[in-house]
């Protein structure tokens, strides 16, 4: 029986250890490139900010709605920019949507995307990007495949309108979001 | 002593060239088949991709070999797992910090690396019978040759697919991009043409062959080989079925 | 429900884990020669899935974020996975023997199989795209879906590769090049289901 114990209890304390020394190393690692991470993801928000709403020189974040930040030039409140995030087709994409007191997208970023490169990343260009760039359409813009699009509507990119639509729900997102704002100011 | 020390060197130069070609883990063995068609869409994610493989798999290589004496045999595969697990979360902690972009890139497939089968299969048939050195090195050349083949595949991909390398534009002006390369189903056409090529090139005419354990072409690469119950055989070798 | 029918259908058909993932291909390239060794591989996984699934997310939700210990989610993943399929062996060779003896020897790959681990950890991130309309249940029918549709992949390609057997292949494409082409064309056939899930539940 003695034997059996200790068949058992060596092996078993020997990968107890082995967990432990790895967990330890896991957790120093960690400590190390945490505050990295942290201050690159907060610089990496604000210059897709400044692009999503290009006239602001300062953000601040809106008080009741965590991911709606408001812009301001000179101190003066000149428009918001959303964050939403929606499933695209490698994996969930995040965009900032910035409009402006007059109701027009003044920018579109996308912060992230797992999107295939050479078609849902084409996403990222600014030439489908500039697309949005326009009044805030009352239904939410819609997406076409024809490459005729008219106001409110997108061109979707080829071979990526799983990538396009994602970009789309997620601009229309925000601007659900835009409309509850404004209605409230 | 010079004979031996010349006979010690060929050894250590073996264990390291071997996975560049004759055993290339991807073309050869046929492990981390996963990364291998799921990131090759861009030359540069390839690369990526393999950098960091290649870094777990000395690293694990390195430590297993290390321990080998420690572990028992009872626990291995948990140990292992363990191990191997603690190498890549700290390639994903570094890239975050990093290299955020080629993390975003390799999505889910940067914490695959865990159960990508070169590293198991390394660590089981040869980083736990064999000293830390020719360990590094195995790892070395097997990382490097997994690298090579997915930058191949990569190329290709990324070439005919979307017409630039590496980002740059080069076939884009002369021929349109053929998607069908970025989408799966190039992935699994071009990884067969380069076996197909891999094959003609090492001369192999004959069917080769497979136990239909997990695709792999004899137990050279599997993890479990030592415990296999499909061949019955302990010592890993292989049995023609 | 509709959603939950989506989610089933698009886990086989539009992001099947096999043939759009490329997750489990090792089985996939490997097992996939004969029916029957297809039919068991696949339904071991599935059964792995779903209950590393139904492990695994609690754990991420109730443990490791809250105590912020998020960076652990690889290590303590794959060993549930692993612990889960040890466990598995033993109950199957201890109360269901013929079972055992027909999946018994499928169940340690299954600890490497990619498809496994991708699973646990892609429906953390469709949670993170949809907080309020993805939780545990949702989950679980995502990983059945996987499962199902690893199943669907692994069955179809059995059937091509027993056709493939009886054909004259030219000299270096015998073996996995020929295989591998094969799956490029069954790949190409599932391209076609896009859009067939939205289009018909919306």
């Amino acid at each position: 029986m003695k034997l059996n114990v200790k068949e058992i209890l060596k092996p078993t304390l020997i990968l107890v250890v082995i967990c432990v020394v790895v967990t330890a190393c896991l957790a120093v690692t960690n400590a190390a490139t945490k505050d990295t991470i942290k201050a690159r993801d907060a610089a990496d928000a604000k210059a897709s900010r400044q692009i999503a709403l290009p006239g602001a020189d300062s953000f601040e974040q809106s008080a009741d709605e965590k991911t709606c930040y408001i812009g301001k030039k000179n101190g003066k409140e000149i428009g918001w920019v959303f964050t939403t995030s929606t499933a695209s087709y490698g994996g969930d994409i995040k965009v900032m949507t910035g409009i402006d007191n007059d109701g027009k997208i003044t920018g579109v970023v996308l912060v992230s995307t797992s999107d295939t490169p050479g078609l849902g990343l084409n996403a990222k260009k600014e030439s489908f990007r500039n697309q949005y760039k326009q009044q805030v359409p009352d239904k939410g813009f819609e997406v076409v495949k024809s490459g005729n699009a008219g106001k409110g509507q997108i061109n979707a990119l080829t071979g990526a309108t799983i990538s396009s639509k994602a970009v789309t729900k997620a601009v229309n997102e925000a601007i659900t979001e835009y409309n509850k704002v404004k209605g409230g100011d | 002593m010079a004979r031996e020390t010349a006979k010690k060197q060929n050894g250590l130069w073996h264990e390291f060239s071997k996975g560049l070609i004759t055993e290339n883990p991807v073309l050869r063995l046929v492990l981390g088949c996963c990364s291998t068609l799921a990131i090759t869409t861009a030359a540069t994610n390839a690369i990526g991709m393999g950098l960091a493989t290649t870094f777990v798999l000395v690293c694990s290589n390195a430590v297993i070999s290390l321990l080998r004496k420690v572990i028992p045999s009872k626990v291995r595969i948990p140990c292992y797992i363990v191990v191997i697990a603690g190498f890549v979360t700290i390639v994903q902690l570094l890239m975050s910090a990093y290299l955020p972009s080629l993390k975003a890139a390799l999505g889910v497939y940067l914490p695959l690396i865990v159960v990508n089968c070169i590293i198991f299969g390394r660590a089981e048939m040869f980083a736990s019978k064999n000293k830390v050195l020719p360990s590094i090195l195995d790892g070395l050349g097997m990382g490097i040759g997994f690298t090579a083949a997915l930058l191949c595949m990569g190329i290709i991909r990324e070439l005919f697919g979307s017409g630039t390398l590496f980002g740059l534009p080069v076939l884009s002006s002369f021929m349109p991009s053929i998607v069908i390369f970025l989408l799966p189903p190039g992935g699994f056409f071009v990884f067969g043409l380069l076996m197909a090529i891999a094959n003609r090139l090492s001369g192999e005419g004959k069917e080769p062959e497979e136990i239909g354990c997990a695709g792999l072409k004899g137990c050279a690469g599997c993890a479990l080989a030592a415990n296999c119950s499909i061949t019955g055989n302990k010592n890993g070798e292989a049995e023609k079925k | 429900m509709k959603q939950m029918l989506a989610i089933f259908l698009t886990a086989i058909l539009t992001e099947n884990y096999i043939l759009d993932k490329f997750l489990g291909i090792c089985p996939f390239l490997g097992v996939s020669k004969k029916r029957d060794s297809a039919v068991g591989m696949s339904i071991a996984v599935t059964v792995v899935m779903v209950l590393a699934t139904a492990v695994t997310w609690p754990i991420y939700f109730g443990i490791l974020i809250p105590k912020h210990l998020a960076y652990l989610e690889t290590i303590v993943f794959i060993l549930v996975i692993a612990v889960l399929v040890q466990f598995i062996e033993i109950v199957l060779k201890r109360y269901i023997p013929s079972l055992y003896n027909a999946l018994g020897v499928y169940l340690p790959l299954i600890t490497t199989n990619c498809a496994v681990l991708g699973v646990t950890m892609l429906v953390l991130d469709k949670q993170a795209a949809n907080p309020t309309a993805y939780g545990y249940a949702q989950a679980l029918m995502n990983a059945f879906g996987a499962g199902i549709g690893f199943l669907v992949a692994m069955v179809i390609f059995s059937g091509v590769r027993e056709r493939i057997e009886l054909n004259d292949v030219p000299k270096f494409w015998k073996g996995l090049p020929i295989t591998l082409v094969a799956a490029s064309l069954v790949s190409v056939s599932f391209l076609g289901f896009q859009g067939l899930v939205t289009g018909m539940l919306g």
